[in-house]
């Protein structure tokens, strides 16, 4: 069974402007599941859907595998979200917006200052949200979705206005959260490298299509190994290469190589010094993920 | 169910804790008072005269209730409304609200509930400050204070009907304002559809348009119009509308494409 589970989840806001097109996400339970697109890829669409903030319009969608349509109640009491912007009460302190959603949710009052002490908001005191940062907005946001503690967590770029000590404290916590509790969660991002070490699952969506979905082994499988040689005369370098047997190409001013055992190295290390050419680095590399997913949609301007 | 909306209201009285919505209560509710207050202080000669009027506290209600039906009481509901719904469009907080364990009913009810519980506070703070506009001038100047009693059962009476006359106006205030985002379309209408409703209100069907009837109301009671032709009580008809408007107000929010 899947936490998540959409089969031909088909959406457009006018007739002519299909922003998702059958689109089948899974999301196995207890996995980190990185739901990677560039903006305007239809991940908030995706993820408002489910979320039942939109409504449905072709397509099924089954969460903890039930209906959404049918069990939205019983599912939104497992479910913590932030989606886009933060949603807080900007004339209320973060105490007291958490005291909105304690009641909602029927939990110990003492969460709100366990998710207040987890999201590092236990100082803010009589402070009002609206005077926060928008990194603390998207703190207190992560904890009114935190509060209850939920089995399945939709966060839409959770990491948008915090610093790079933000970021990392972030991926922290929905790891242990993951770990500790087994929460399942849901995590968009337009950025690989920022959630490429967070995700067990990942599902890479452009346009309204599903390019790529499944565990995030196999999309680190895609990385093709490589030699990277980095010389005083590249344009040589590449010659004297090619003329040794090697296929080999330049790319962003260093020498590309298939991945080469180590006697080989040496040997192509060997030819270019006898060859007159100073040899800067030799490195092993590879597509970084990145670049894979750059690929993947097809537009690097993105 | 009734546990459901009893926690949704606490947390919609929550939310508007310490907004501008709680300040306009107080400010409405005092403004005339203050005005009443300010004016007699002002002749304070005239204050001994006044007091031995025979029915003082009737003439007070009606001087009084002449601002707050015609115009403050419709200003407040216009602006509340918008207000309270705003709290939400505001803080983009809709789809929070909405991917909570709780009804769209009872969000809905909730809402309604609190902005009629405003409405009600107005009224209380408005009977408070009338109270003391009665007695406060005199009490400064050492002038002797009537000597009748009030009239309580008669401004009860009076105070529930204009809280009913107001109710249709708080059902399409309310459907606008959960229709529409920008703060000025549910103000602008509201604004005009009360400027419509003053300016035919001596219309002999002017009973069509809700917005007339604390003013209608007001008016009939104090004999400065004669109201004839009407299908039913004022307050008959301003439950059928705000019915009507709540019932549409629902079916429209719960239909809605986006919540968030």
């Amino acid at each position: 069974m899947y936490a998540i589970e959409t089969s031909g989840l088909t959406h457009h806001f006018s007739p002519a402007d299909r922003v998702l097109d059958d689109i089948n996400l899974r999301v196995p339970i207890g996995s980190i599941y990185g739901f990677l697109g560039p903006n305007g890829a239809g991940k908030t669409t995706t993820l408002r859907l489910v979320l039942g903030l939109l409504r449905q319009q072709h397509g099924s969608i089954e969460i903890f595998g039930m209906s959404l349509r049918r069990n939205r109640m019983e599912i939104l009491r497992r479910v913590g979200s932030s989606i886009e912007s933060p949603s807080i009460y900007a004339h209320l302190t973060a105490r007291e917006n958490l005291a909105i959603w304690q009641i909602v949710f029927q939990c110990p009052s003492t969460r709100i200052d366990e998710v207040l002490q987890i999201v590092g908001l236990a100082h803010t005191g009589s402070k009002r949200a609206g005077q926060f940062s928008l990194g603390m907005k998207q703190r207190l946001s992560i904890a009114v979705a935190l509060l209850h503690d939920p089995s399945l967590l939709i966060l839409d770029e959770p990491t948008n206005g915090l610093d790079p000590h933000g970021i990392l404290e972030m991926r922290d916590l929905l790891i242990a959260l993951n770990r500790d509790h087994g929460t399942t969660i849901l995590v968009s991002s337009h950025l690989l490298s920022e959630i490429e070490r967070l995700v067990t699952h990942v599902g890479i969506i452009n346009r309204g299509t599903m390019l790529f979905q499944g565990a995030f082994a196999e999309l680190s499988d895609k990385r093709k190994p490589s030699t990277i040689i980095d010389t005083s005369d590249n344009a040589r370098a590449f010659a004297v290469v090619t003329d040794g047997g090697l296929e080999a190409r330049i790319e962003s001013e260093k020498l590309i190589l298939a991945a080469l055992p180590p006697p080989d190295i040496g040997r192509i290390n060997r030819l270019l010094v006898e060859a007159g050419v100073d040899v800067y680095q030799i490195a092993s590399g590879g597509n970084d993920l990145e670049k894979i997913f750059l690929e993947m949609i097809g537009d690097s301007k993105w | 169910m009734v546990m459901l909306l009893l926690r949704c209201i606490r947390t919609e009285w929550l939310k508007q804790k310490g907004s501008f919505a709680s300040w306009l209560v107080l400010g409405n509710g005092l403004f005339v008072p203050a005005l009443v207050i300010v004016v007699r202080l002002r002749h304070p000669q005239k204050l001994a005269a006044i007091y031995r009027t025979p029915h003082f506290w009737e003439g007070l209600w009606s001087n009084m209730w002449q601002s707050m039906a015609v115009m403050m009481l419709p200003m407040f509901i216009i602006l509340v409304t918008s207000l309270v719904v705003q709290i939400e469009y505001r803080n983009n907080s809709w789809k929070q609200l909405h991917t909570s364990p709780q009804p769209l009913p009872v969000i809905f009810a909730a809402k309604l509930i609190v902005i009629l519980t405003l409405l009600v506070e107005l009224l209380v703070v408005f009977n408070a400050g009338s109270y003391l506009a009665g007695v406060v001038p005199g009490l400064l100047f050492g002038v002797q204070l009537p000597a009748g009693p009030i009239p309580y059962h008669l401004f009860l009476t009076r105070n529930v009907h204009f809280l009913v006359d107001a109710l249709p106006m708080v059902a399409v205030q309310y459907l606008l304002a959960l229709q529409f985002k920008n703060f000025a379309v549910p103000l602008g209408l509201g604004m005009g559809l009360w400027l419509f409703a003053i300016g035919m209100i001596s219309w002999q069907y002017s009973y069509v348009v809700p917005y007339t009837y604390c003013a209608l109301d007001y008016y009939a009671t104090a004999g400065t119009i004669i109201v004839r032709h009407l299908p039913a009580s004022i307050q008959t008809m301003a439950f059928g509308y705000f019915a009507f408007f709540t019932a549409a107000g629902l079916v429209l929010y719960m239909t809605k494409k986006e919540r968030g």
